[in-house]
Formats: structure tokens, C-alpha cells, sequence
């Protein structure tokens, strides 16, 4: 039986291959967490009329106009992503082999719109009424295509989700192919409508919003062993944080000896750098499987959805009071931020992290540095 | 229909399809780097085309077209076949 399954993630419960039933075996992470950086990140909610200005206005990174072709028959959701992504990228200094990077992206009920007017088409005139353009501009994996041809990305590239809670897919997949693929980082990409166009007629609700978040990734130096003895250098001059390790793992975790150890130095730092970017992150998100995996009926907790990491990003630091780090037994409230000051005389630095208890998966954890005050983009409130 | 009036029809078809307002359409134009059509552009042109003057274009015979010439060429001999069809 063990030879007919598959390693899937535990929530992908059991799996059934060449008539076999079986459980699927729990992913084996690499540490006992996987850890990205995260270099920057943008976010927008565009309403209709400036989604068509899109269409216009944008230009790509060459200062040319969009192809027309792309124009004419991209989904809004794929103009909304590009264009977070293209000020994301204007953002960010300049990355090396940027050609090399990935892009994933998850949709929300992608085109949704176009599919059911081909659909009615089809239904009248049959097969040939379809058009070409629908499954190359209107699938899943369309969005993050559009992207990599678009941003001349060469490094793998796919959508995931599609649906409500897209977003913990998209995280959960950037981050396992961050760390496993060899490519310098990823392009994450979520996008999603705030009340659908077509409903607009039957709720006469407020107008539509389409809500588009990009992240750049990066894998942590503490995740490729040759940035081990750059690390511990850096430790030894200072300019880690010593003492933050220990006072911020998560529940469950294994303890290393020692809270100055290089192994503990390197759980979490502000002065860490993605390797293959030579940039510092402004935040790191972790994700932890939990020594027993919750369910639903221990653990009731809100989804994670764009508005909450949005608001998590955007957030600043010195907003949120300080607390005292949490016990390694504690589990505070989901979705809830800390403020924590390490126990370092000799390094002040401040971090915020929230914490997802998502059911089945284990925990998302998101650090946010200081440096990360400066705010990359307009996050509209009146959009979440 | 003369290749004149072909050509206008094809100029209308193409703006339907890319949204792009062709100034003139010499036979000499190729239809990917001229026109600027990419493969999904052209079957969707085609499927146009075969919709507006209700004949079939197959595999074949699309594979031979490079040109804006070759495509009003085929669709010239396309349309008498049709038309002297319909007489016999």
C-alpha cells in the first residue's frame, strides 16, 4: 500500500491511487518550519472604471503599451494583478537575475464573468461560437502566464486556489517552492472580487472593488547551508538579535541548546538577508506544522483572507501595544498581533508577528520588522 | 465578393477580433510579424472568418498562410467553390 501513495500536505487527507485507498503521509518539511522572506509587498483595490483605464494607462516595465491582444481579452483580475506587480516592482531595488523568478497567483473566481457569457453562447450557437482567447485568458493558470510573459519571467509559473481562501494555498505553495526551486525568489499574487460585477444588478450592494495584493519572496539565508557561516559572523558582530529566537518559537517547537546558538540565531533576525536576492526582508512568514493538527471543531477560527494579511502588512508597528512574548505553552488568539522588543540590551529591535492557526495545516506566522514601517502602497479601508 | 471587398471584410473582422484599427492591408503583409497575430489570434480569425462566410478552413491549408495575399487568395478560391456549389 505504502508504495501506491503519495507525500500530500495533511490537509489533502487521503488519496486514492490505482484503486488503492490510502492516508497520505504528512509533507516532510525541511526544518521543523519553512520560512520565506518576504521583500516587499503591494496592494490595491481598483473599481471598475479604473480597471478599464488599466486597459489604457498601463504601460510595462519598457514603457510600452500592453499588447493589444491583451488587451482586449484579459480578465480584469489579470490587469489588476499586473498592475500591483509592476508597482510592486518599481518599488523594490533592483533584483538580480530577475528574469529568473517565479510567479505564482491566486484568483478568485476567475473568470467567472467570461465563462458564463461563453457558456450561453454555446448553448446558442455550440462549439464554434467559443472563442480561442477564453481558456488562455480566462483559466486559472492564466493569470500568473499573462504575468510571466508580461514581466519576462522565465521561472515556473502557475495558479492556485480559485476560490474562498485562496490565499492560504497561494501561501503555503510559495513557500514550499521558494525553498525547493531553484530560482531566486517568487512573485505571490492574489486577486479577488469584493462583490461580484455581475451581482451588482441583483444585491444592489456598494460597487464592486477588485482587490489585488502582490508579494515578492525569497528564500532565508538560514534555509541554504553555505549562509550558515556568513550567519554566524554576523551574529557574533552584532547585528543579529540574540535571545529572539528563544522568546519567539512558536508552540511545539524543538528547543536547541542554547539561545546565542547559531541554529537559534538564525530562526529569526532582522538583519537576515535573502541569499540569492542580497536583500533584506521586510518581513518573514513561517509556516509550522502543529505537533497535533487541529480541526474544526477545536480550533474555530476566521479564515485567513487578503483584507486580514493586507491589514497585517499595513499596519504599523508602533500602533499595536507590547506585550509580553508569549510562554512556549501559550496559544494566543488567532489573527491576533504581538509587539515584542528581544531581550538584547545591545539591539532594540522591534517586530510584530501575527499568528494563523489554520485547521489541518498547522500555523502561519508573520514577522514583521521594523524597517517594514515604510508603507509600499495605498491600501484603501474601505475596501476590506 | 471581389478581393477588394475581402479585404475590407477582413479588416473588420481583424478589428473585431484584436481590437486594432488597420490603416491598409497589403497582400504582401504577413500575418504574424505585420499584423502582429499570435497563434491563438489566428484560429481565432479563422473561426471568424469561417462563421461570416460560412465555409471551413482546415489544418492544412492554414498552414500554408503567411501572408495577407495568401489568406485573400484562399478565400477567394474558397468562396467560388462555394458559390459553384450552390449553382450545380
Amino acid at each position: 500500500m505504502a508504495r501506491n501513495c503519495r507525500q500530500f500536505p495533511p490537509h489533502m487527507g487521503s488519496i486514492e491511487e490505482k484503486g488503492v485507498r490510502c492516508r497520505a503521509s504528512p509533507i516532510r518539511l525541511p526544518h521543523s518550519a519553512i520560512q520565506v522572506g518576504i521583500l516587499g509587498w503591494s496592494s490595491y483595490a481598483f473599481g471598475l472604471e479604473q480597471l478599464q483605464q488599466l486597459r489604457t494607462e498601463l504601460r510595462l516595465p519598457d514603457g510600452q503599451p500592453l499588447p493589444h491582444a491583451f488587451v482586449r481579452h484579459a480578465d480584469e483580475q489579470t490587469l489588476a494583478a499586473l498592475a500591483v506587480a509592476l508597482q510592486l516592482r518599481e518599488q523594490l531595488p533592483p533584483l538580480p537575475q530577475p528574469e529568473r523568478w517565479g510567479v505564482l497567483a491566486a484568483p478568485e473566481y476567475f473568470g467567472k464573468e467570461a465563462t458564463l457569457a461563453a457558456l450561453q453562447r454555446y448553448s446558442l450557437d455550440g462549439p464554434g461560437a467559443i472563442s480561442p482567447h477564453l481558456i488562455p485568458n480566462h483559466c486559472l493558470h492564466s493569470l500568473s502566464g499573462s504575468l510571466s510573459v508580461l514581466l519576462g519571467l522565465h521561472g515556473p509559473n502557475y495558479g492556485v486556489g480559485g476560490g474562498p481562501g485562496q490565499l492560504v494555498d497561494l501561501l503555503l505553495a510559495g513557500m514550499l517552492e521558494t525553498v525547493q526551486q531553484p530560482v531566486p525568489g517568487f512573485w505571490l499574487v492574489a486577486t479577488g472580487w469584493r462583490t461580484l460585477p455581475g451581482e451588482l444588478g441583483l444585491s444592489n450592494a456598494t460597487a464592486p472593488v477588485c482587490l489585488a495584493m502582490a508579494l515578492a519572496v525569497c528564500r532565508m539565508s538560514s534555509e541554504e547551508p553555505q549562509a550558515s557561516t556568513s550567519q554566524l559572523r554576523s551574529t557574533e558582530a552584532g547585528s543579529l538579535c540574540p535571545g529572539s529566537g528563544e522568546q519567539q518559537l512558536a508552540n511545539g517547537e524543538e528547543q536547541s541548546p542554547g539561545a546565542d546558538s547559531p541554529h537559534r540565531a538564525r530562526e529569526f533576525s532582522g538583519s537576515e538577508r535573502c541569499p540569492s536576492a542580497r536583500l533584506s526582508p521586510r518581513a518573514v512568514l513561517r509556516w509550522q506544522t502543529w505537533p497535533r493538527i487541529l480541526d474544526e471543531s477545536e480550533s474555530p477560527r476566521t479564515p485567513l483572507q487578503m483584507e486580514t494579511l493586507l491589514r497585517a502588512l499595513h499596519t504599523p508597528i508602533a500602533s499595536v501595544s507590547m506585550t509580553a512574548p508569549p510562554a512556549e505553552d501559550d496559544s494566543p488568539a488567532a489573527g491576533t498581533a504581538t509587539r515584542h522588543r528581544p531581550a538584547g540590551e545591545r539591539h532594540p529591535r522591534e517586530f510584530m508577528v501575527y499568528r494563523w492557526y489554520l485547521p489541518e495545516v498547522g500555523v502561519l506566522e508573520l514577522r514583521k520588522l521594523h524597517q517594514a514601517e515604510q508603507l509600499l502602497s495605498v491600501w484603501r479601508e474601505e475596501a476590506a | 465578393m471581389d478581393r477588394a471587398q475581402l479585404r475590407q471584410e477582413l479588416l473588420e473582422l481583424l478589428y473585431q477580433d484584436t481590437g486594432q484599427r488597420y490603416d491598409r492591408l497589403d497582400d504582401s503583409v504577413t500575418l504574424k510579424e505585420g499584423l502582429g497575430l499570435d497563434s491563438v489570434d489566428l484560429v481565432s480569425l479563422v473561426m471568424q472568418i469561417e462563421n461570416r462566410f460560412h465555409i471551413r478552413l482546415d489544418s492544412q491549408e492554414l498552414q500554408r498562410l503567411e501572408k495577407v495575399g495568401d489568406l485573400l487568395d484562399l478565400l477567394q478560391s474558397k468562396l467560388q467553390q462555394a458559390s459553384a456549389a450552390q449553382a450545380a
